[in-house]
Parts: structure tokens; C-alpha cells; sequence
């Protein structure tokens, strides 16, 4: 069997689907940040998979900026989480209610 | 370089160098600061003298296309009704600027504003261009807001945030028409491409000028020529109206007005009441009466019915007052409602003096609020049952509010009766028919009461200012101040308050000075007026 | 004869010469009190001098002479202009004389009068000033000149009756005088622009505020009549609103209230102004603009009979007075009402000609009271008595002035008064009251002078005559006061030749000198008329007789006549209640007014519009903001859902099609 396009669709789906999953029940932080990774990877995923079908570069160039922006995103909340872990002994996002109206 | 643009660039550039002075410095600042607006008085008596009365229309006019796509450029000039306005601004920034010097707290920063929030002024007074009218009458709203939150008095928090809410708030209702008004004269460019050929060739100094252009020469044209309909006008007019309106400020949208000017220092007071409230009615006239006089002609009797409200509602008021500052306030209010009858009297007369009153009340009002603040600074209290007798403590303060205090009652020989008096006459001679070609617009009888009324808020003003003078100065001297207040003695801290009496009584002996070019500019809007209230009255 | 330009001029330095000392005073030489009185005297001199010059010249040019006017554009806007200038003809000359000559005896005195006062310079720069806007008033060609500088008079009646600033009542009183004179303008403007547009509705754009234009067009019978028509009532309803400006400036009921209290001024100041000439300006724009009065006849009844009424009304109260000033003050109304009376009798000329006369003789007697208050340091006549002996001058000026007043030949009061009496001989019940008022103010003056002057010396302190500064302008005025009047008298040696003054005032208004009045008709020849002459003189007579029985010699007691006409006399010394009336009327319905708007704008407009639309903002803000929750999960969860709903919404929607 031939690994089509759409194998990498449903990969990306799915992925996708497990990320946006562990963001919304999960109520760690950690895993929020890496569950949201992962949603950031699938879509990734999915641009690479065009790029190769459309025979187009860009869509690769697009990934790697991506990849760059995730990473720097990472280390900022990650240096988020931990000042507030600093603060207030948790991570967990139920008791980061400091915004609230 | 023409003055126009010279009179917006000199306090502009008096910004950029305070900046640049040494905030421990406070009197280079101050002089610094007294030359730009020094700077400026001459400029604007340059023009007003150089200024053709023959030729009339727009003078010392300069363009220069900035951004073509949308059609800004940078395009000034000024004509009659503008070379009042910018006399009116220069003589009381260079006094509030000489007043401030008493200002101690932040004295850099407080300049600063100061010549920013004129800069916008002179921006608006000169300005052809739709797009930099709006951008400094906002230039001109922002630094009031700190400058009575940061140096105010009197429930200062409260008065700045409801000024700049009302302020913002009707410029936001005016920029809606004038975008509509800017469109409406694209879209009638665009499809008779003849008429931008024809507008080109009467105003060859815009070549190159496109369908799209913030133009107000441009928009003015095609609203001659037909580019705005009966309904369009008439849905326009109430957005200019009310927009420019608040800050004029019509009642009842004036709330703002009196606790402002309470709250503001001395000469935030001066420029705002002096010059800001002007911004409302010259855009009113400069933009509502000339680019849609068809909605005007019909909206205009509305303002006059509700310019009684200011003269008889606001005197009232006043009446009731006990601070000086909100009996100021409120006879602002009352005041300018004469403006809005002479506007809404549709006739020459009446908007010159409409146009002369609102110079006329400015530099007065300016001379209010500089005398309040000077004893206020050291009473600290404006009430009237606390003060009393002032007059012998202060005899140079005393006399000059009392001054004051005549020209606001429109006594003869200060330029507050001239112009009074030539709005009655117009709101009078607003009831008389107009013959135009075959057509014969009737009077309005409604302005026989509104003349009657108006003359009647001369007498309720003369009530409520005398009595002012008369516990605030008159009377035995309260011993509390006896010994501690200070006169204003020596040359400089005389200098504002003798500028400013001298100008009254210079325009008020012999007006004729300045109605002549004020009637330049007023002559072809009142031309307009007449000529679409013949063609309303022609099509029905 | 003079050119019209020299007589201009000279009118110009007579208007301007004041001013120019005021300006002076005021920038330049406060601090020395010298060269201020130097300049301010001097000034009103010069004006004088300079009058009485072109009064000569008025009486060479003869009788119905034309008016030379020159003026200049004040203000102009398109198809209306208003002008300033000068008008010179016999009436305004004749008043610029006797502001100029009254004026500078009374400048002199204050020489004297206010010696050692702080605030000289300043005194004396307003007194200049007044005598600029009243030579303003005099020279006006014009309705909007004229109004100018009636405010201007109003104004420096303001400022010198509240000389004394730091008295709670001078500065009360300067108050009342503007306010009550603004109530006036508040007429006259009205009036004026009535009048200005209804002359422009008919014959277009001409300058219609002019004198000599309105009066063109008023006596032509042509013009007048589509005037008339065209205007109906407003013609009558004109008239009489600039009438009410009179009323103001000459106190008229029941615009009177101002004129006693403004005695809060010094005594110079309530000689000139408030008795001779600023109050006479009403009477004498009456008679300027009589052109218009003598065609509006409804107007002219109404000025007659407020006239009336005013001198009635106020001799009646000068009667219980005991204030002398205050006695003086009530006098000059009741003469004001006088001359008012005479106007709307179609007596024009009668009623000038007692202006003139009037401000001699009212001016001496104030500036007789002056010395006396000057003497015993108290106003109240009860204080003084048997002065007669200390203050010989005084005196005898008082006397003279007192004689004057109450009509008594040859005295000048009597000429002026018999012209009245004569007008009004046609009105019976007018004529009444001009007698019944000769003689109120023959027993009240008699009163005043025998209390005074004459029994024994019931004060403090030792009065003695004032210094010559002061008693030397009370002669000059008193010889006026007695042989003035002989300007009126049919004599071959009189300057005026031998129809006296009178050949010039009537002829100045009415060319042919008859108007047809509703209750007879005012066409009245000058001179002496011997029938109302008997009357007028026996009533004054009378009065002083009586006042002697009263005062003098004491066979009848004052007190007796009090005690048996008490509601009378309380009434007369509330002044008929009208100033309880105004007050309340100010303090209660018109503050209650001030109040209720207030309230209005405070609660409602500010409480409930404006802070309202405030409040629901921030209540709507405190409800949606519950809507952040700050949880992370709910933000989430919401945007999921909104995800899904547009992806839903594209499906079926979009992709179906």
C-alpha cells in the first residue's frame, strides 16, 4: 500500500484531535503547553504533506518558521509556568484565576 | 513657507524643543514657551492685516500632496472666519502661556501639552484638509485630558474623564459624516469625471487632484454642484451637527463644560473655554453650513430653539451658582448659545456676529478663568460667600474681573456687545422674507421670540455677573485674606490680563476692524444658505 | 456762522476731551492727584466753553436750522451698517451746554467735596468718564450710538454710585441701578430693532437706526402713512418700548426704585448724574426722537400718563422723607415725571426747556445738601436746623435753588414750569396733577429749607460754610437758577429773540407745531400764559406757606397730621411697597427660577441623563465581565464551540450549494 496524502491527513487529524483533547481536560499546565505542541505539530504535519503533493517549497519554509516560533513559545510559557509555580506552589490551571472579570 | 503653515509649526516646534531643555530650568522653559506663542500673535496679526477684503476666499493657502491614494495632503489656508479664529487662539495662548508661569509642579511637561494641545488648535483653524482638520481637533482633545487630570482641582478625575468621553464621543459622530461626506464626493467624481475636469480648471492650484480627496475646497465644489442629495444632506448635517456640537456645546450636551473648566489649572481653563468650545462652531459653519447647507437650512430653526435653551437655561443656572468658576462655566454655555442663534439666523449679519462673539467671548472668557486663577491659587476657594472685598486687597485683579465682568454683560466698548448685538439683529432680521430671483423665503416668526429672549439673557447675565463682583470684590474685605493675597504687581504679571482687556476694547470701539474680513468668509456662506433654502421652497 | 466741519470738530473735542482725560487718569497719572483734576476739570471746561460756542452759533444760524451730522462706519456687514459720529444741532447743543456748564461747577466743587479722599484719581477719571458717555448720549446721530452710550452712562452710574465700594449698600445700590436700567435696554433694544426692521421691511435697505433718516421719513406725510400701515400696532408698540429705555435712565414708574437708593454716591455725583443730566438723558432722547413720538399717539398717552403718575408718586413720598438727599432724589423724580408728562403732551419744547432749567437749579440744591452733610456729617434733615446763620452761602444758594424749584417768578423754575402747566391745560386730568405736584414740592422743599435752615441747631459738632471751592460753583449756579429763565420769556432782549427758547424747540420737532393728542391738541404758543402762570404761582405759594405754618412758625404740628392720617403715612414712608415688591420678586421668584433650573440640571440632566448613561455603562460592564472567568478551560471550551459551529455552518451552508 501506497502512503498517500490522506495518511497524512488522518495522522494529522488525529494528532491534532489528541492535542485539543488534553487541552481542554487536562489541568496540569505542563501538559497543556505540551498537548498544544502537539496541535501546533499536526498542523506541521499537514503543511509538510502539501508542500510534498504541490511540488512547493513554501509550504516547508512555513513549517520551519513554525518550528522556530513553537520553540520560542515553549520557553517563554515554560519560564511562565515556573514563576508561577515560583508564586503559587501549582501548576494546575484550575487555581490561575488571577484574570477573572 | 506661508503663515498658515508657520502658525501651526511654531508652537509645534516649541514642543519639540522644550523637549530637549533641561526640566530644572523652569524659566528658560517658561520664555521658551512664551516665544512660540509669542511667535504666533505676530503671525496671526501678520495675516489678519495682510488680509485682502477685496478678493476675499481662502489666503496664504498652501498644498502639498501627501498620500495621493487616499487624496491627504497637507493644505492649508485660511479666509475671514479663519483669521478670526486664529487671532482668537494666538492672544490666549500667549497669555495663558505668560499666566502658567505661576504653574510650579512639572513645569516642562505642563508646556509641553500646553503648545501641543494649540498646536492642534491652529491645526483645525487652518486647515483645508478634511483629514488633518479631524487629526488635530483629536490632537487638540488629548492634552487637555492631562493637563486637567494632572494639574487640575475640584474633582478632577471626574471632570477630565467626562470631558474627553464627551469630546471623543462627538468627534466620533463627526468623522462618521465627514467619511460620508468624503465618499459621497468620491463617488460623484467618479461618475461624472467631467466635473473633477471642471473643479480642476476653476482651482488650477490643485492639479493632479483626484476623484478621492479630503479636499474641503474639493468636497465644498461638488456639494455646490449637486454631488449631495436633499435626504443625504439632511441625514449628514444632524451627524456634523451633533458631533461638532458637543464641544460647542449645545444643550443639553454641555455638561461637561462647566465642571471642566472648574476643574482645569488657569490656562487649561483659558484655552478651553476660550478656544476649544470654538472648535465645536467653527466646524459647525466651517464644515456643516458650506458642505450641506439644504440639511442645514432645515435642521438650523432646531438649533435655534434649542440655543434658548443655553442662553435662558444656562443663565439660570449660573444664577444659582456659588463658584465663581461654574458661574464662569455656565454663562460659557449661555454665551455661546448666542453663537448658535446667530449661525442658526442664516443671514450676514448674524453669523458675523456669531463669528465675531466667538472671538470676542473667547479672549473674555480667557481673561475669567487667568483672573480666577490668580486669587484662587491663593484663597484657595472660589465660593462666593468666602471671598468679599477682594477689590481692596487686589485692586488690579479686582478691576480687571470687573472689566471682565462688563464685557461678559455686553457693555459697549468691549467686542462682546458689537457682536451681541449683531446677532439680535440677525436673528431679528431672521424673521424678515428674502427675495431670490422668483422665490420669496418667509421670515421665521419664531426668531421674534428668540430675539426677545436672547435680549432677555443679556439682562439675566448682567444679574448674575454683577452679583459676583459684587460678593466676590465689593463689599467689606473679609479679614481672612486681609494681608495675603497678592496683587498682580510688576510689568509681567500684569502683561496677560492688559493684553487681553486691550484687545477686547480695541475690537469692541471699533469692530469694523475685524467684521470686515470676518464677512469675507461669511458672505458666500450665507450666499449657499439662501440659495438652497430657494431651491427647497423652489421644489416643493 | 460756522463751517460744518469746524462745528464737527469742535463737537468732537467737546465728546472726546473727557474720555481722553479718563484714559489719561487711569494710565498715566493715578498717583498724582493734582495733574488727574487738572485734567479731568480742565476737560469738562473745555467742553463747556466750547458748548456754549456752538450755542451761539446754533442761535446765529436761527431757528429750524438743519442739523450738521457727521459720521463714520462703526460696524458693517453686508446691506447694513452701523455708524458713529455727531450730531449738532440746536437740541443737542442746547443739552451739551448744560452738561458742560452744570458739569464744571460741579467738577469744581468735588475739588473741594472729595478733598482727602484715597481714591481721587479714580474718582475723578470715572466723574470724566461719565461726562464722555453723557456727551455721547448728547451728540448721538443715531439709535445705536445712542444705546451705546446710554450703557455707558449706566455703567459709570454703576461704578460712581458704588464709589464706596466697601459699604454693603453703596455697592447694593449700584447694583440696583444697573440692573433696574438693564430692564429698560431691555425695551429700547427691542424697541430699536422693531423699529429698524419695519422701516427696512417698507422702504429696503437704508440706514434706518439714523436720526435724520427716521425723521425724514416720519415727517412725511407720504412715507408715514405706508409706514403705518404696514406696521399697524408695532408702530405705537415701538415707540413705546424705546420709551421704556427713558423709563429706566429717567426713572420712571416703575422703573423709579434705582434713582433713591443711588444716593449711596457722593454728592457730586448725585448732582450731576442723578439729578441734572444722566437721568435727563430719557427725556432728552424723548425729545430727540420726537419725530416718532408725535405720530404714535398711543405711545404718547402712555408716556404722558406715566409721567403723571411718576411726579405724583414721588412728590407724595418726598413729603415724609428725612433723609435731605433722599428728599432731593424723590424731588427729581417727581420733576422727571414732569418733563415726561410734557413730552407725552406733545410738549416736546416744554419739556426740554425744564430739563435745562431743572438741571441748574437740581444741581445747586444737591450741591447745597452736599455742603450741608458736608457741615454736619449727617444726611438727616431732623439733625441740622438753624444753619442759617452759620452757612450764609449755603444758604442762600439753597433758598435760591428751593425758589427756583418751586415755580416761583421770575425764578427759572417758574418759566419751565408755566410751559407745562400750559401743555397740559387741555388734559384736565394731567393739568390736576401738575398743579396738585407744584404744589407737593412747594411744601415739601419749604418743608426741607425751614427745617434746615432756619429754628435752632439740633446736631453734634459745630458746623461752619464750606471752603470757597465749594460755595463759589453754588453762586454761579444759583445766579442760573434765578435769572436763567428769562431765556424763555417773550422779550426783545432775550438772545433766544422774542419767542424765546421755546421758537427753537418746537420748531426742531414739529414744523408746524400741532399734533392732535386724544385729549386735546399740544399746539401751545411760547411765552407766558397768565391764566395757568396765576395758578401754578399760587400753588407754589401755597405750599411754601404752608410749610412755614408746619415748619417755620410752628402753629401746626406735623405730629398731629401723622398720628391722624397713620395708614397714609406708613404707606408714604414704605414708599408704596414697591421696593418690598421688587425684592421679593428677586429674591423669590426669580432666584426660585434660578433654583429650579438648578435642580434641573443637577438631578436630571447630570444625575439622571448623564451620570445614568454613565452608571449603565459600568453596570453592564460589572454584569459581562462576570463572563471572564479567568479559567483557561472555559475560555478554551468556548472557542471550541464556536469553532464547531462555524465549521458546522460552512458544511451545511456552504459546501451543499
Amino acid at each position: 500500500m501506497e502512503i498517500q496524502i490522506a495518511h497524512y491527513l488522518v495522522v494529522a487529524g488525529i494528532l491534532f484531535a489528541v492535542g485539543l483533547t488534553g487541552v481542554v481536560v487536562r489541568r496540569n499546565a505542563i501538559v497543556i503547553l505540551m498537548c498544544l505542541e502537539l496541535m501546533l505539530n499536526a498542523a506541521n504535519l499537514a503543511l509538510v504533506a502539501f508542500s510534498r503533493v504541490h511540488r512547493d517549497m513554501q509550504g516547508q519554509v512555513f513549517v520551519f518558521f513554525a518550528i522556530t516560533v513553537a520553540a520560542a513559545e515553549a520557553a517563554v510559557m515554560l519560564a511562565i509556568i515556573i514563576a508561577v509555580y515560583r508564586q503559587r506552589q501549582t501548576v494546575n490551571v484550575d487555581e490561575m484565576d488571577l484574570m477573572q472579570g | 513657507m506661508q503663515p498658515t503653515t508657520l502658525i501651526i509649526l511654531a508652537p509645534a516646534l516649541t514642543v519639540l524643543a522644550l523637549f530637549f531643555l533641561p526640566a530644572n530650568r523652569p524659566w528658560l522653559i517658561r520664555w521658551f514657551a512664551v516665544a512660540g506663542a509669542f511667535a504666533t500673535v505676530v503671525l496671526s496679526v501678520t495675516m489678519w492685516l495682510n488680509y485682502d477684503k477685496a478678493a476675499g476666499g481662502w489666503q496664504f493657502a498652501e498644498y502639498v500632496p501627501w498620500v495621493e491614494d487616499l487624496g491627504i495632503a497637507w493644505n492649508v489656508g485660511a479666509d475671514g472666519i479663519s483669521i478670526a479664529m486664529l487671532l482668537l487662539t494666538s492672544f490666549v495662548i500667549f497669555a495663558g502661556a505668560l499666566v502658567s508661569f505661576r504653574i510650579q509642579d512639572r513645569v516642562k511637561e505642563f508646556y509641553i501639552l500646553l503648545l501641543a494641545l494649540v498646536t492642534g488648535v491652529f491645526g483645525v483653524f487652518a486647515n483645508r484638509d478634511i483629514f488633518f482638520f479631524y487629526f488635530s481637533y483629536e490632537l487638540a482633545v488629548i492634552p487637555m485630558y492631562l493637563l486637567i487630570g494632572v494639574w487640575g482641582s475640584t474633582n478632577k478625575e471626574y471632570a477630565t474623564m467626562k470631558l474627553t468621553l464627551y469630546l471623543t464621543a462627538g468627534a466620533v459622530v463627526a468623522l462618521v459624516g465627514l467619511l460620508l461626506m468624503y465618499f459621497g464626493a468620491r463617488d460623484f467624481y467618479l461618475q461624472n469625471p467631467s466635473m473633477l475636469a471642471g473643479f480642476l480648471s476653476e482651482h488650477p492650484e490643485f492639479a493632479g487632484s483626484k476623484a478621492w480627496s479630503f479636499n474641503l475646497v474639493q468636497v465644498i465644489w461638488a456639494a455646490q454642484h449637486g454631488a449631495f442629495s436633499e435626504t443625504f444632506q439632511f441625514w449628514v448635517f444632524p451627524l456634523i451637527l451633533v458631533g461638532f456640537a458637543a464641544i460647542a456645546p449645545m444643550w443639553p450636551l454641555h455638561t461637561w463644560s462647566p465642571g471642566g473648566h472648574a476643574a482645569a489649572p488657569s490656562a487649561a481653563s483659558m484655552l478651553h473655554a476660550g478656544v476649544l468650545m470654538k472648535l465645536g462652531s467653527y466646524g459647525i459653519i466651517r464644515i456643516g453650513l458650506t458642505c450641506l447647507p439644504e440639511g442645514a437650512v432645515q435642521i438650523l430653526p432646531w438649533v435655534a430653539a434649542l440655543s434658548m435653551m443655553n442662553i435662558i437655561y444656562g443663565g439660570m443656572v449660573a444664577m444659582a451658582q456659588r463658584d465663581l468658576k461654574f458661574i464662569i462655566g455656565y454663562s460659557s454655555s449661555s454665551h455661546m448659545g448666542y453663537v448658535l442663534l446667530g449661525v442658526a439666523s442664516m443671514n450676514v449679519i448674524g453669523l458675523n456676529g456669531a463669528v465675531f462673539l466667538m472671538f470676542a467671548h473667547g479672549i473674555m472668557t480667557a481673561l475669567a478663568f487667568s483672573l480666577i486663577g490668580w486669587f484662587y491659587d491663593q484663597t484657595h476657594t472660589r465660593e462666593l460667600q468666602d471671598l468679599g472685598g477682594l477689590i481692596k486687597q487686589i485692586p488690579f485683579v479686582g478691576t480687571a474681573f470687573a472689566i471682565m465682568a462688563f464685557a461678559s454683560a455686553g457693555l459697549p466698548g468691549f467686542a462682546n456687545f458689537a457682536s451681541e448685538l449683531m446677532v439680535l439683529f440677525g436673528s431679528w432680521q431672521a424673521t424678515l422674507p428674502v427675495q431670490v430671483g422668483a422665490v420669496t423665503i418667509p421670515g421665521n416668526p419664531w426668531f421674534y421670540l428668540y430675539a426677545i429672549l436672547a435680549v432677555w439673557g443679556i439682562v439675566i447675565t448682567a444679574t448674575y455677573l454683577l452679583r459676583a463682583v459684587r460678593w466676590a470684590f465689593f463689599g467689606p474685605l473679609n479679614p481672612a485674606w486681609a494681608g495675603r493675597v497678592k496683587d498682580a504687581d510688576g510689568f509681567l504679571w500684569k502683561l496677560p490680563f492688559v493684553f487681553l482687556i486691550v484687545a477686547l476694547v480695541a475690537f469692541g470701539c471699533y469692530p469694523k476692524m475685524l467684521v470686515d474680513v470676518i464677512g469675507t468668509g461669511v458672505e458666500p456662506i450665507v450666499d449657499a444658505l439662501t440659495k438652497a433654502r430657494a431651491t427647497l421652497l423652489a421644489g416643493r | 456762522m460756522l463751517e460744518a466741519n469746524t462745528v464737527a470738530t469742535l463737537a468732537y473735542i467737546i465728546l472726546f476731551a473727557p474720555f481722553a482725560a479718563a484714559a489719561l487718569i487711569t494710565v498715566a497719572t493715578l498717583r498724582s492727584k493734582a495733574l488727574s483734576a487738572f485734567l479731568s476739570v480742565g476737560s469738562v471746561i473745555l467742553g463747556g466753553v466750547l458748548s456754549i460756542i456752538l450755542l451761539a452759533d446754533q442761535i446765529s444760524r436761527g431757528a429750524g436750522a438743519e442739523p450738521v451730522v457727521h459720521q463714520f462706519t462703526w460696524a458693517l456687514s453686508r446691506g447694513m451698517a452701523f455708524h458713529i459720529g455727531v450730531q449738532v444741532d440746536f437740541i443737542s447743543v442746547l443739552m451739551s451746554t448744560v452738561v458742560g456748564v452744570v458739569g464744571s461747577c460741579i467738577f469744581v466743587y468735588a475739588l473741594g467735596y472729595m478733598h482727602g479722599d484715597e481714591g481721587w484719581s479714580r474718582f475723578f477719571a470715572k466723574f470724566a468718564f461719565f461726562a464722555f458717555s453723557m456727551l455721547g448720549i448728547t451728540f448721538s446721530t443715531n439709535f445705536l450710538q445712542i444705546f451705546i452710550f446710554w450703557e455707558l452712562v449706566g455703567v459709570s452710574s454703576y461704578l460712581l454710585i458704588g464709589y464706596f465700594y466697601q459699604k454693603p449698600s453703596a455697592a447694593e445700590a449700584g447694583k440696583k441701578a444697573f440692573m433696574t436700567n438693564r430692564i429698560g435696554d431691555f425695551g429700547m433694544t427691542i424697541g430699536i430693532l422693531l423699529l429698524f426692521f419695519a422701516v427696512r421691511d417698507v422702504f429696503g435697505e437704508i440706514d434706518s437706526l439714523s436720526f435724520e433718516t427716521l425723521k425724514g421719513i416720519f415727517t412725511n406725510d407720504g412715507a408715514r402713512e405706508q409706514l403705518f400701515a404696514a406696521m399697524g400696532w408695532k408702530a405705537a408698540l415701538g415707540a413705546f418700548l424705546i420709551f421704556v429705555g427713558a423709563m429706566g435712565k429717567s426713572a420712571q414708574f416703575p422703573l423709579h426704585v434705582w434713582l433713591p437708593d443711588a444716593m449711596e454716591g457722593p454728592t457730586p455725583v448725585s448732582a450731576l448724574m442723578h439729578a441734572a443730566t444722566m437721568v435727563a438723558a430719557g427725556v432728552y432722547m424723548i425729545v430727540r426722537t420726537y419725530w416718532l413720538f408725535a405720530w404714535a399717539h398711543d405711545a404718547l398717552v402712555a408716556v404722558a400718563y406715566i409721567g403723571g403718575f411718576t411726579a405724583l408718586l414721588a412728590a407724595s413720598i418726598a413729603i415724609v422723607q428725612n433723609d435731605i438727599k433722599k428728599i432731593l432724589a424723590y424731588s427729581t423724580l417727581s420733576q422727571l415725571g414732569y418733563m415726561v408728562m410734557a413730552c407725552g403732551l406733545v410738549g416736546a419744547g416744554a419739556g426740554m426747556f425744564h430739563l435745562a432749567t431743572h438741571a441748574f437749579f437740581k444741581a445747586l440744591l444737591f450741591l447745597g445738601a452736599g455742603s450741608v452733610i458736608h457741615a454736619c456729617h449727617s444726611n438727616d434733615i431732623w439733625d441740622m436746623g438753624g444753619l442759617g446763620k452759620k452757612m450764609k452761602q449755603t444758604t442762600w444758594t439753597f433758598w435760591a435753588g428751593t425758589l427756583a424749584l418751586a415755580g416761583i417768578f421770575p425764578l427759572a423754575g417758574f418759566w419751565s414750569k408755566d410751559e407745562i402747566l400750559a401743555v397740559s391745560h387741555h388734559a384736565t386730568a394731567l393739568y390736576i396733577v401738575g398743579v396738585g405736584v407744584a404744589f407737593m414740592t412747594a411744601f415739601y422743599m419749604g418743608r426741607a429749607c425751614f427745617t434746615v435752615f432756619h429754628g435752632t441747631y439740633r446736631g453734634h459738632g459745630h458746623p461752619h460754610e464750606s471752603p470757597r471751592v465749594m460755595w463759589i460753583p453754588l453762586a454761579v449756579l444759583a445766579v442760573v437758577s434765578i435769572f436763567g429763565g428769562f431765556v424763555g420769556a417773550p422779550s426783545s432782549l432775550n438772545p433766544f429773540g422774542e419767542h424765546g427758547l421755546q421758537s427753537f424747540l418746537l420748531v426742531a420737532y414739529l414744523k408746524d407745531g400741532v399734533v392732535h393728542w386724544p385729549v386735546g391738541h399740544g399746539h401751545v404758543e411760547a411765552g407766558l400764559h397768565l391764566d395757568v402762570a396765576t395758578v401754578g404761582t399760587l400753588m407754589a405759594l401755597g405750599g411754601l406757606l404752608l410749610a412755614w405754618l408746619f415748619y417755620g412758625k410752628g402753629v401746626l404740628s406735623a405730629e398731629r397730621v401723622k398720628q391722624r392720617l397713620k395708614p397714609l403715612h406708613t404707606l408714604l414712608v414704605n414708599k408704596y411697597y414697591i421696593d418690598d415688591f421688587y425684592l421679593w420678586l428677586v429674591r423669590r421668584v426669580q432666584q426660585g427660577f434660578a433654583i429650579a433650573a438648578n435642580w434641573l440640571e443637577q438631578k436630571i440632566i447630570i444625575g439622571v441623563l448623564v451620570n445614568g448613561i454613565a452608571a449603565g455603562t459600568k453596570d453592564a460592564a460589572a454584569r459581562l465581565r462576570k463572563t471572564a472567568s479567568g479559567q483557561i478551560h472555559s475560555y478554551v471550551t468556548i472557542v471550541l464551540a464556536g469553532v464547531t459551529i462555524l465549521v458546522f455552518w460552512f458544511v451545511i451552508f456552504m459546501v451543499s450549494e
